[in-house]
Parts: C-alpha cells; sequence; structure tokens
C-alpha cells in the first residue's frame, strides 16, 4: 500500500530513470547556485586587489597564503599557481611540523601569526581564505601581517564574520553563502581571478 | 480522566524507570531519536529526560512539520497570500513561522486576508461560502496530516469548488529517517517511531532501518508511559542483540496503517523528485505534490511563486537541532534573541518544535540554574 509513497525502499535504486532524474536535478541545482555566487563578485574589487598584488610582487614580494581545513587546500592551490606564474609564493599550511608544533606547544590560534614573524618581509602579500571568516587564527594570522606592514587580502563567506569588521583589511571579499561546499567553489573563482589579472612574471 | 491517567501513573513510571537501569551496559551511552514532534512535545511536558538513566539521551530528530519547512516556502506562500484576490489559509502555528520577508501573520497586518483553520474542510467552506475569492490552503505535514488534505480535494472535485486551491507542502518522514541514518554526524542507538504517521502508514514501511542499517525502531503513543516503554523495549533489544521494528502502540496502530487514507493520498498526490528540508538539504522523493488530475486545484500551478531559496538567518541554528546534533540551549540565539513570541528559527514557533519545548516546559531556567551552581 505504501509503495507509491516510499518507491525506494524496495527497488533501492535500481530505477534507473528515478536516479537519472535525481542525478539531473541535483547537478543542474548545484550548477545554478555557484553560478549566482560567481555573478556576484565584484570584479572591480578583484582588478583593485590584483594590481596592489602585482604592484608587491615586483618590488619583491611574495605570496604568502593561509587558511584551514579545505580553505588550507585552496591556500596550497593559489600558492602554486602564484609559483606557476612565476611569482614568489608560500602556504603556511605545507609545514606540517611546524604547524603541529606550533599548534601543540603554543595554541592552534597562533600557527599563521608564529610563522609570520619570522617569515614576513616588506612587500608581503597575506591572502587568508576562511569560509566563517572568524577563525581566531585567521583573524590573528592577519593582524600580525598588518602589524609587519603587509598587505592584507581575504576571502570569506557567511556575512565575512570577524574579518568584516577588521577596518585596516585592504582587500575583502566576501561570497554570501551559507553552504560551504558552494562557497568555496567561489573561493576558487575569486583567487584564480586575482592570478589571472595579476599575469605571469 | 479514564484511558488517560493509566498512562501517567507516577508508580508504573517509576517501576519502567527502574527495569530500564538493568538493561544498562556500564560505561555505555544509548542515544535514542525521536522523529515525531508530538513525542518531543510529551517528552518535555512529562520531563521524561529527567527520570530517565544519565546514560540515555533523548535526540530530538526532524518530527515537526512546521520546523522543517525551509524559508523559500513561507516566501512563497507570503507571494500567494498578498494578492489581493486571495484568501489563505493555513494551520495556526505556520502564521508565525518567519520567511525571508516577514510571516503570514505580518503579511495579514500588511492587509492579506490570511485565516487560521483546523482543518483543510474549514478553508473549503469558506470557499463554499466566498464563491468571489479564491481560497488557498496551506497544506502542512506529514503523511499525517496529508490524508485531510486529500479528502478535501476529492470533495471540492466532487462538489466542483474551482475557487479553492491547495499549496502543498506535505513531506513524507521516511526518507528523512533515512537521510539522518546517512549522515555522518549522528551516531544512534535506535529511533522511537512516530505513532501518528504510522497510524496511516503502518509498521513495514520502517523495516529498512533494522534490516539495512541494523538499528531498532519502536513505534510509540503519546502519552508518558509510552514514551518510557518505548524506551525500554528498544534497550530491550540492544541488550538481546536483536534489531527489529516493534509497536508499542498497538491500541492505534496497525501493521498496514490506514488503507482507506492511504488510498486518498495514492489519487490526489504524487511524489516530487526532489524536496528542500530545513537542516537536512534536498531529500529525494521526500515530499508530496497534486496529481495532474488535480490542477485545477493547484495552487502552485494557478499563482505564480517566486520560488526561491533562501538561507537561514547564520544566528538561526535550528538545522542543527533537527538533525540532534546541538540541543536547543546550545544554540547561540536560544532563549535571548529567539523566543516564543519573537521566533527566529522554526523550531521556536510550534509547540512540537524542540526549541519551543524545552523554553515552555521551563528547560531553559532549569539549565541555567544547573550552570550557575
Amino acid at each position: 500500500m505504501t509503495e507509491f509513497l516510499y518507491p525506494f525502499l524496495e527497488r533501492g535504486e535500481t530505477d534507473l530513470a528515478t536516479v537519472l532524474a535525481d542525478v539531473e536535478a541535483s547537478t543542474t541545482r548545484k550548477g545554478d547556485d555557484v553560478i549566482a555566487l560567481r555573478g556576484s563578485i565584484d570584479l572591480q574589487a578583484v582588478a583593485a586587489c590584483a594590481a596592489a598584488l602585482r604592484e608587491r610582487l615586483e618590488h619583491g614580494g611574495r605570496l604568502i597564503a593561509f587558511g584551514n581545513g579545505g580553505s588550507s587546500t585552496d591556500a596550497q592551490d593559489v600558492a602554486l599557481d602564484c609559483l606557476a606564474r612565476g611569482w614568489p609564493a608560500v602556504c603556511l599550511t605545507n609545514d606540517v611540523a611546524t604547524v603541529t608544533a606550533v599548534g601543540n606547544d603554543v595554541g592552534y590560534a597562533n600557527v599563521f601569526a608564529r610563522q609570520l614573524i619570522p617569515l614576513a618581509r616588506q612587500n608581503d602579500v597575506a591572502l587568508a581564505i576562511s569560509t566563517s571568516g572568524s577563525s581566531a587564527n585567521i583573524v590573528a594570522g592577519l593582524d600580525e601581517a598588518h602589524r609587519r606592514g603587509l598587505l592584507t587580502c581575504a576571502v570569506t563567506g557567511y556575512d565575512g564574520g570577524r574579518l568584516r569588521e577588521l577596518p585596516w583589511l585592504d582587500h575583502l571579499f566576501v561570497v554570501e553563502s551559507d553552504y560551504v561546499p558552494r562557497l568555496q567553489e567561489a573561493h576558487a573563482t575569486v583567487y584564480h581571478l586575482v592570478l589571472e589579472v595579476v599575469g605571469a612574471r | 480522566m479514564r484511558y488517560v491517567d493509566e498512562y501517567r501513573s507516577g508508580d508504573v513510571a517509576r517501576k519502567v524507570t527502574a527495569e530500564i537501569e538493568t538493561l544498562l551496559e556500564p560505561g555505555r551511552s544509548y542515544k535514542v531519536m525521536e522523529v515525531c514532534g508530538g513525542h518531543t512535545h510529551t517528552i518535555y511536558k512529562h520531563g521524561i529526560e529527567d527520570v530517565l538513566p544519565e546514560p540515555v539521551d533523548l535526540i530530538h530528530g526532524p518530527g515537526c512539520p512546521v520546523c522543517v519547512i525551509p524559508m523559500g516556502r513561507v516566501d512563497d506562500a507570503i507571494a500567494i497570500a498578498e494578492r489581493p484576490e486571495v484568501t489563505f489559509t493555513t494551520f495556526g502555528d505556520m502564521m508565525r513561522v518567519p520567511g525571508g520577508n516577514g510571516s503570514l501573520l505580518e503579511a495579514k497586518a500588511r492587509s492579506a486576508d490570511v485565516r487560521m483553520v483546523y482543518s483543510p474542510l474549514d478553508a473549503l467552506k469558506i470557499a463554499r461560502q466566498n464563491p468571489d475569492r479564491e481560497v488557498v490552503f496551506f497544506a502542512i505535514g506529514f503523511e499525517t496530516t496529508a490524508p485531510s488534505t486529500a479528502l478535501t480535494l476529492l470533495r471540492a472535485r466532487d462538489e466542483e469548488i474551482l475557487n479553492f486551491s491547495v499549496f502543498c507542502n506535505h513531506v513524507t518522514i521516511i526518507p528523512a529517517i533515512r537521510a539522518i541514518l546517512d549522515s555522518p554526524d549522528l551516531r544512534l542507538d535506535g529511533f522511537i517511531g512516530p505513532g501518528h504517521v504510522s497510524t496511516v502508514i503502518g509498521t513495514s514501511p520502517y523495516r529498512f532501518i533494522a534490516r539495512d542499517y541494523g538499528k531498532p525502531l519502536v513505534v510509540a503513543g503519546f502519552e508518558p508511559l509510552d514514551v518510557l516503554q518505548s524506551v525500554y523495549m528498544i534497550l530491550q533489544q540492544i541488550a538481546d542483540g536483536r534489531t527489529e521494528v516493534e509497536n508499542q502502540y498497538t491500541r492505534v496502530v496497525r501493521e498496514s496503517g490506514n488503507p482507506r487514507a492511504l488510498e486518498a493520498i495514492a489519487e490526489t498526490m504524487e511524489l516530487r523528485t526532489t524536496f528542500e528540508w530545513r537542516g537536512l538539504g534536498f531529500i529525494s522523493q521526500s515530499a508530496l505534490k497534486l496529481r495532474g488530475e488535480f490542477a485545477d486545484w493547484d495552487a502552485e500551478l494557478r499563482y505564480a511563486v517566486p520560488g526561491v531559496r533562501v538561507a537561514d538567518p547564520k544566528a538561526c541554528q535550528c538545522g542543527e537541532v533537527l538533525k540532534g546534533v546541538i540541543k536547543p540551549w546550545e544554540c547561540k540565539v536560544f532563549g535571548t534573541a529567539c523566543t516564543p513570541e519573537r521566533p527566529i528559527g522554526t523550531c521556536m514557533v510550534s509547540s512540537e518544535g524542540a526549541c519551543a519545548a524545552y523554553y515552555n516546559y521551563g528547560r531553559f531556567q532549569r539549565r541555567l540554574e544547573t550552570v550557575e551552581a
């Protein structure tokens, strides 16, 4: 009697038409969502950030990227792409020994700030990627970078979180979404666009 | 009161909890989820959490139909309600559910003709009495309330009442349970099965929970002893190493459910490919829409609705509450910015919502006292 309500219970996923319809609807929905988020990216802000980044790089600066979790792999991606264009770059989550040592001995909130203290030089650029915009180590890292005169850039999700409240932050991109997979896809678009405008050395 | 008092006996409750104690394995905790808002209400109204042993944790699942409605659907409802020719009818608790653009109650304050009804038949009656108005009923609920919408549609067709339509938001609980079982967030030991839904669908649709996921489920009634006995039956299964679907609510629920109600649903409604649930996202084949034969009574076809997805307010953690990942009092805005008088999230609206139940039965105060102590 309940077959019409729960056709999947007995048939499982053997009904090809249903599976294909599900996959199509799911794919279309996800595509629509990320297209809308990508459409909301402020291209003038991208151009301004890229110009400032290129100026620093041309004066001997490096891109220093950092993030947590999926954003840490995005930070590695942007650093590698920067290197591929001939500009010096580093990601602060590459060195597992340092990250775990600082996290264990000093505290996870300091894993980026403590690396920036010896690493950061004049003309460097700090790029933080954070879905929430409120991670303590991200805020602390940008704070340290600002104190040392670096150009500070951030890419966030949700409503921008605590990063939106930093009056000195030079460039901030907020992808206003609360769904992490989609907003991270838009994050990748943001930093790839910035690098596209920066161009090769 | 006869047939009520015997299900609320304190002496019997103490005996059942003592029996539950004997089933506990030392050092083990037990997480049991109820997936019916009526059970959530009973648990807090009668203080069942307070009498259960510490290792038994009741997790409140997505069993409140008002709570799982996404904000975008509320906005769609308001878009229909604000049309000048429309009289929009809805159950009372739905009127206060906030969408992205306020609630139906606020739309009413802006002069929309929004009226509370106790039954879809009341909405049909309004349509019959007001042939110059387009009367829309906001159909919401699980398999429990879908038959009443279905029978109303059949009556509208038979009486040829064409100034009546249904904005269908009926959802089905089985796909939601499956989504929870597939969720990596949760480690559950068993389910208290929904009594009202089961009166309609019976107990057989739950078999996959025991068979495929190895979890016990006991369909339960709504008096405090019903719930306590169900917890006992779940723990007994765990102690015996069994995983089965059992029926504690035998005085009402039959294995095959209510065939007439199921026929009415099947005649008037069919599954949507997918539907959005607050907190659980899109779930395949988890909601109902009107069949093509009832297109003349389908408000979604009759009116253009925005159909836009609206993200929940960031401060609101209804999603986590609905999945049982956090307790209501762990939400950042519980009892402060979000109260039954001014709800931010759906769970604070309906009396079946976990947050409203916590708030209304003093859980918030007790928690504060514990913390201060």
